[in-house]
């Protein structure tokens, strides 16, 4: 199966309209009357006292269901009991460069739920709102106080993956409010980041079954912030909490297992020669899938998804120029995604890019995780603009088309599948150089319906029945990485090799500088 | 949306309220289905989350934020019914689909909510559908964002395993 695939379909199915249910439909109705009529009362007493009317409280509408004769009860019976006297039992490892925890839960005991209060914050941070347990004193929110907490529930569905930190600088144990607590400060390199959240603290309550957990960002100290968690109270809330099953724990271990392996098959496979096309090439990625699938799996189909398959028309793409150029003087901001935050800084008055601190990395295609290689202090970059055709040659409109193909390096190879790149680079602060939303993907795009805003659904537009679309879109290169370079039609995740192994769903274009 | 915003609070504008409610109206429904199970809760979420904001709507100071705020109250409403059937002991169960005029979307959207925990299905909606980023939705939630991103992996994860190869339809 294909991760990637799955995305998108997840994605449409999301994004489409949904009807109204009736039952909803008239609830919604009713509000309004009650609306206009209130509306009505308010202006008519305005204009009577100059003051508004006092509004009389309104009666919640809700109704009270009789309640269920008997509710479900949780089967536990397959989940070995520990012999514990508290609400578990924790293992805590400390590595060279992190922490780990392990924790041991009483399925005997009925998890329960917290609520937080917080008696100290220091001067000068600002509650982001009533509701919200987050503390910031700069308005960035990438620092600060941020208060949580796991419960045991939390604790056995793999919560406490949470916990676990790497890159630890130190470790302090002692007791806060009788209880024992972590103080953890991290490692970091401030000129990769410049707010972070660098320390926290973990309160740990065997009795009851939760850890309360205190993040502190790099602009308060650890004193401070041990202030803050001594000022905490947990109040032991009457929710109903259950315990995950044991049988969906391990399914989802076993899931993740099978994902992995299907990643690396995937990456060792590698991009077959045929899938990758030149600029001015005509292909169409939709239909060409829908053949190779129902020709590998066509006979197990049903007779309504044989017919999805083979009225597939899909949609006619081609990459018709590639230009690199200096300046993104003469296109307009509300053509970029962000402007005023993520591509502005980076530009210079003529509308050139400034040089900018690399680092580059190994990709981790190999399993694991990706390690630095080497920095360079002044990068030069320039814009890569790409003018794309795209023809919708079905008779039905393509909602949310993702017409935004990803900027990526292939290794060439004379004989075989081509490989994927084995580094990858970043700006070494992202917060500060950073002009794409995600590696390689465009910073422009001249046919948005966002065009001007903030939206997650920038780069997405919908395709007309029929309807033939020319657009372009920038993209940001190192002057010194042109060669190589791709445009990946969702090939961003290296899951090329999909649908059980069988087919290749990604589609490349060559793109020459 | 800003001067709508405006008009419905400086001016107690009913039509420019309603207006506000309908271009919502799917944000708000999603959000409502992916908390709640039973239509008839999603119903009263509706009704409640409109009149809430109906009544609050003067305690907003930045009409910039009008959507995140509305976004809210519909969560708050939606964890407050939640909280109500649970001390009433109501059963969750209680098919959204299959009601008469569902389409085949309607249909298509509570499978893929009904084969997620509620956990991962808020996020997903927001993410995908609103076009929060993670650092957003974990303000709205009240959760660390790491949170927001690893429920988002999980929940990609949970609806790629689930999607059989009989669905058919391959846009993206």
């Amino acid at each position: 199966m294909d991760k990637k695939y799955a995305d998108k379909e997840m994605k449409r199915i999301l994004r489409q309209s949904l009807s109204t249910p009736p039952q909803t439909e008239q609830k919604i109705q009713e509000a309004y009357t009650y609306i206009r009529r209130d509306a009505a009362m308010q202006s008519q007493f305005a204009k009577n006292t100059q003051n508004g009317s006092p509004r009389a409280g309104r009666k919640k509408t809700r109704r009270w269901m009789v309640p269920a004769a008997a509710a479900a009860v949780l089967a536990l019976s397959s989940i070995t009991v520990a012999a514990l006297s508290g609400a578990f039992t924790k293992t805590f490892e400390q590595t060279e460069n992190g922490v780990s925890y392990q924790f041991e839960v009483n399925y005997e005991l009925k998890p329960v739920d917290v609520e937080i209060t917080a008696a100290y914050i220091p001067e000068g941070y600002e509650q982001m709102d009533s509701a919200s347990l987050k503390w910031c004193a700069d308005g960035s929110w990438q620092n600060g106080i941020s208060l949580g907490y796991l419960n045991s529930a939390s604790l056995a569905n793999q919560g406490a993956e949470l916990l676990n930190e790497e890159n630890v600088k130190s470790v302090e144990k002692t007791t806060i409010n009788g209880q024992e607590a972590h103080l953890i400060t991290r490692n970091y390199d401030p000129e990769t980041v410049n707010n972070i959240f660098d320390k926290c603290i973990y309160i740990f309550n065997e009795t009851h079954g939760y850890v309360g957990i205190i993040w502190g960002g790099n602009d308060l100290t650890m004193e401070e912030l041990k202030k803050v968690a001594e000022g905490i109270s947990y109040t032991v809330t009457d929710s109903d909490l259950e315990y995950p099953e044991e049988k969906d724990l391990a399914a989802e271990s076993e899931q993740m297992e099978e994902w992995n392996q299907q990643e690396q098959a995937s990456i060792s496979y590698g991009v077959p020669q045929e899938y990758i096309y030149s600029t001015g090439t005509v292909f169409n990625r939709y239909q060409d899938i829908a053949q190779a699938v129902t020709a590998a799996y066509g006979d197990t189909f049903d007779e309504e998804t044989s017919s999805v398959f083979a009225a597939e028309k899909g949609v006619e793409i081609s990459v018709e120029s590639v230009e690199l150029i200096d300046s993104a003087a003469d296109f307009p901001a509300e053509g970029f995604f962000d402007y005023d935050a993520k591509i502005a800084p980076q530009l210079n008055e003529d509308g050139t890019i400034r040089d900018y601190p690399r680092v580059t990395y190994t990709a981790g295609t190999d399993g694991n995780e990706a390690q630095e290689l080497s920095r360079d202090e002044a990068v030069g970059r320039k814009f890569l603009k790409v003018t794309i055709n795209a023809k919708n040659m079905s008779d039905e409109t393509i909602d949310f088309w993702a017409g935004e193909p990803r900027l990526t390096y292939l290794n060439p190879s004379k004989e075989g599948n081509y490989s994927y790149a084995d580094t990858n680079t970043m700006p070494l602060n992202s917060q500060e150089y950073g002009m794409e939303g995600d590696i390689g993907s465009p910073i422009y795009f001249d046919a948005s319906p966002y065009a001007g805003e903030l939206n997650g659904h920038f780069f997405f537009r919908d395709l007309a029945a029929g309807e033939s679309l020319t657009y372009t879109l920038l993209y940001v290169v190192d002057e010194d990485r042109l060669e190589n370079l791709y445009l990946a039609f969702d090939g961003v995740y290296y899951e090329g090799l999909a649908w059980d192994g069988n087919i290749f769903y990604d589609r490349y274009v060559k793109l020459e500088v | 949306m800003k001067h709508l915003v405006t008009k419905a609070q400086k001016e107690h504008d009913a039509d420019a309220f309603i207006e506000l409610m309908e271009r919502n109206r799917q944000s708000m429904l999603k959000i409502a289905m992916a908390y709640l199970s039973n239509e008839q809760d999603v119903a009263d979420a509706m009704q409640e989350s409109i009149l809430t904001c109906y009544e609050k709507l003067h305690t907003l100071k930045q009409p910039q934020y009008f959507k995140t705020w509305l976004i809210r109250i519909v969560i708050n409403e939606c964890k407050d019914i939640l909280r109500q059937n649970r001390e009433l002991a109501l059963p969750e169960e209680f098919a959204l689909q299959g009601t008469v005029n569902s389409s085949y979307g309607d249909i298509e959207f509570m499978e893929l909510l009904n084969s997620l925990e509620e956990k991962y299905r808020i996020v997903l909606i927001l993410y995908y559908v609103e076009g929060f980023r993670t650092k957003e939705i974990a303000d709205l939630l009240d959760m660390n964002e790491h949170t927001v991103k690893s429920r988002l992996v999980r929940a990609r994860e949970k609806f790629a395993a689930q999607h059989q190869i009989k669905e058919g339809a391959i846009y993206g």
